[in-house]
């Protein structure tokens, strides 16, 4: 029989999963590396919890997954390919994913965090451990040479 | 193609609905609930597993090394000149030095004690990345502090921050300098408020690198500040410890813990 706290790290667990794993998703493009990265934070986020740290889960758990993925070794660029007649497939959409991965780890996780997430820019800088200025900074160059990319203008940063 | 919008909230919906329909393609989320909590009871156990087999490691190298010193050195006499009893190095570790070391391990960083390695109040410490490259210094030092610390603003000389609460008992603030790269330093002065006392976390880059990436500090201020939050860092001090006294050799902090000497 599960403690109290164990029945709310797991209605927590539950709630957050999808979120999180979107977000994985939108920093990797990849679904499965999103899951495998997702599990590993809140799997480490219990860890914490049943240890009596991790204070504030919901900043713990975006740390830990925005590290992660801004961090990891080997990361290659990675193009979107939607499944064929899917609602991913339209145009737009894909042009735009592709135009995110194409854009430096950090500004990617700004842009997340800030325009899918619906973080203030006090709230993204403390998730990736950055200033207020450098978390805004990267969200303005972050928007620019995301519209530069899908007009193909200019080539990809990295 | 729609136009993205100059900036704001419009921004956020632009891109918030050219996104949506990626996640049409969603794969189901399966057992994934579980997995996670599978992981976390196979890291809980590897983790306890790590910590017998380091308890059993020092154990042996003690036994080792007495069984060696007892066997190898001349027995001493008590009216020859020199003659003082050996004094077996303590292998007791540094708790400070495990919180620090458990906050770095994600970043794949290693933190070793840097003489003077520690004294009345405070602690220094070394970072190393995994290939042995120095990473900059980690400064930890106590301060019994007033009921009203005043968390100091870097612009303004008279004027207090508003702390930050990492719980109901502990406040914070930090600073951040990362104008010069060959000198950058995250620092957070964080207070206990039940006990009175005050701890500062200043963590320093490789100096004199010439670029920002290489001179980064090794705890970022969100890092420092979960690091001078968590209880067992202040608990690692002795309670009569502090670095009130100006003639004391504590760690020069960018930005001085306000405290009574």
């Amino acid at each position: 029989m599960r403690s109290e706290d164990d029945e709310a790290l797991h209605a927590f667990v539950v709630s957050r999963y999808p979120r999180l794993r979107r977000s994985a998703f939108l920093m990797c493009g990849d679904w499965p590396i999103a899951d495998e990265v997702t599990q590993d934070t809140l799997a480490r986020l219990v860890r914490d919890r049943r240890r009596g740290h991790a204070p504030d889960p919901d900043g713990y758990a975006w740390a830990e997954l925005m590290h992660a993925l801004t961090h990891r070794p080997g990361r290659r660029e990675h193009v979107f390919v939607a499944a064929p007649g899917s609602a991913g497939g339209d145009p737009e959409t894909v042009l735009v994913l592709d135009a995110l991965h194409r854009l430096a780890p950090r500004c990617r996780a700004v842009l997340v965090l800030r325009h899918w997430d619906g973080r203030t820019v006090a709230e993204t800088a403390d998730v990736l451990g950055l200033s207020d200025e450098r978390a805004a900074a990267y969200e303005v160059a972050g928007l620019g040479a995301l519209d530069r990319l899908r007009g193909g203008a200019e080539p990809a940063i990295t | 193609m729609t136009t993205p919008p100059e900036a704001g909230a419009g921004v956020r919906e632009w891109l918030g609905d050219l996104l949506e329909p990626v996640f049409a393609d969603e794969p189901p989320l399966g057992d994934a609930i579980a997995a996670v909590f599978r992981r976390a009871e196979r890291q809980r156990r590897r983790r306890a597993r790590i910590v017998l087999a380091a308890g059993a490691a020092v154990v042996v190298l003690t036994t080792a090394i007495g069984y060696a010193l007892a066997t190898v050195l001349p027995p001493t006499g008590g009216t020859g000149l020199g003659a003082r009893p050996t004094r077996i190095p303590a292998t007791r570790p540094d708790p400070a030095q495990a919180v620090l070391a458990s906050a770095l391990r994600a970043s794949g960083l290693r933190i070793v004690p840097h003489e003077p390695a520690r004294g009345d109040g405070w602690r220094q410490y070394l970072v190393r990345t995994a290939s042995g490259r120095p990473y900059g210094l980690v400064d930890v030092s106590v301060y019994a502090a007033p009921a009203a610390l005043c968390f100091p603003v870097l612009a303004e000389p008279d004027a207090c921050a508003r702390p930050e609460h990492a719980s109901k008992d502990v406040e914070y603030a930090r600073y951040a300098f990362d104008r010069d790269v060959n000198w950058q330093v995250n620092e957070v002065i964080a207070r206990r408020v039940p006990d009175g006392r005050a701890l500062a976390v200043q963590a320093t880059g490789e100096r004199g690198t010439g670029t920002a990436g290489l001179g980064r500090p090794p705890l970022t201020a969100r890092l420092a500040a979960r690091v001078a939050s968590d209880p067992r860092l202040l608990a690692a001090f002795d309670a009569a410890e502090r670095c009130n006294g100006p003639e004391r050799a504590c760690p020069v902090l960018q930005v001085p813990v306000p405290v009574p000497d």
